[in-house]
């Protein structure tokens, strides 16, 4: 029986730190020093990286709001065609990751098409690290759609 | 030979095509992926499955033996 399945991703950077109780004060620091160990903040860095570089951008910790008054976070990228940059921020009990942007001004599309690219990444590159441990030989395809991006594994 | 195709969408809506398996072994498969995803922190909800006919599943295995 073949299928082919439909699905809604979510992202979610576990917190490490939450497997050893400890106290609140200790979790938090602990949180702060883990997650960027963690594998899937490695592959979030590396998502926001690729979105740089096709953006004609950079990667930094700080987004800047319509005023010019910066606010860091975790990971950020700014590309030429949105200076002020999207922002990554992880929840620390959760593990949600969320972005952070000043889209006004007329800049809601591009600040959202980032944080697709973004997301799209992730999932592309996690999808192709589980696929390879698998033993699947992956190979990016050609899409159709310009925004779609197509991978084939095979056994 | 079994092949999985993936669409990854700009909104991270993504499909997954089982092609060539046999009896439950894309359902296992699924289940293995969506799992090794999760640890990498990637949720794949499923929002909807569709069973391929048996003829579609002869025309993969067809078109696989041809390749």
């Amino acid at each position: 029986m073949s299928r082919i399945g439909w699905y809604k991703s979510r992202i979610r950077i576990a917190n490490v730190s939450t497997a050893y109780p400890k106290t609140r004060q200790q979790t938090m620091r602990s949180h702060a020093s883990n997650i960027e160990a963690n594998p899937a903040f490695q592959i979030l860095k590396r998502s926001v990286e690729i979105v740089a570089k096709e953006n004609h951008g950079s990667l930094t910790n700080f987004v800047v709001d319509q005023y010019g008054s910066k606010k860091k976070c975790r990971l950020a990228v700014k590309t030429a065609k949105f200076k002020r940059g999207v922002g990554i921020s992880i929840d620390s009990k959760t593990g949600k990751v969320n972005f952070l942007y000043d889209s006004y001004g007329g800049y809601d599309e591009t600040a959202k098409r980032i944080t697709e690219q973004v997301t799209q990444n992730y999932v592309a590159i996690s999808l192709i690290r589980v696929m390879k441990s698998m033993g699947y030989n992956v190979v990016e395809q050609k899409s159709k759609s310009p925004s779609s991006v197509i991978l084939e594994g095979q056994l | 030979m079994r092949k999985i195709r993936a669409e990854i969408k700009a909104n991270g809506k993504t499909s997954l095509d089982f092609i060539g398996f046999v009896g439950e072994q894309c359902t296992e498969e699924e289940e293995r992926i969506r799992k090794a995803m999760l640890d990498l922190g990637v949720m794949l909800e499923p929002k909807r499955i569709k069973i391929k006919t048996d003829r579609q599943i002869g025309e993969e295995i067809k078109h696989s033996q041809k390749i």
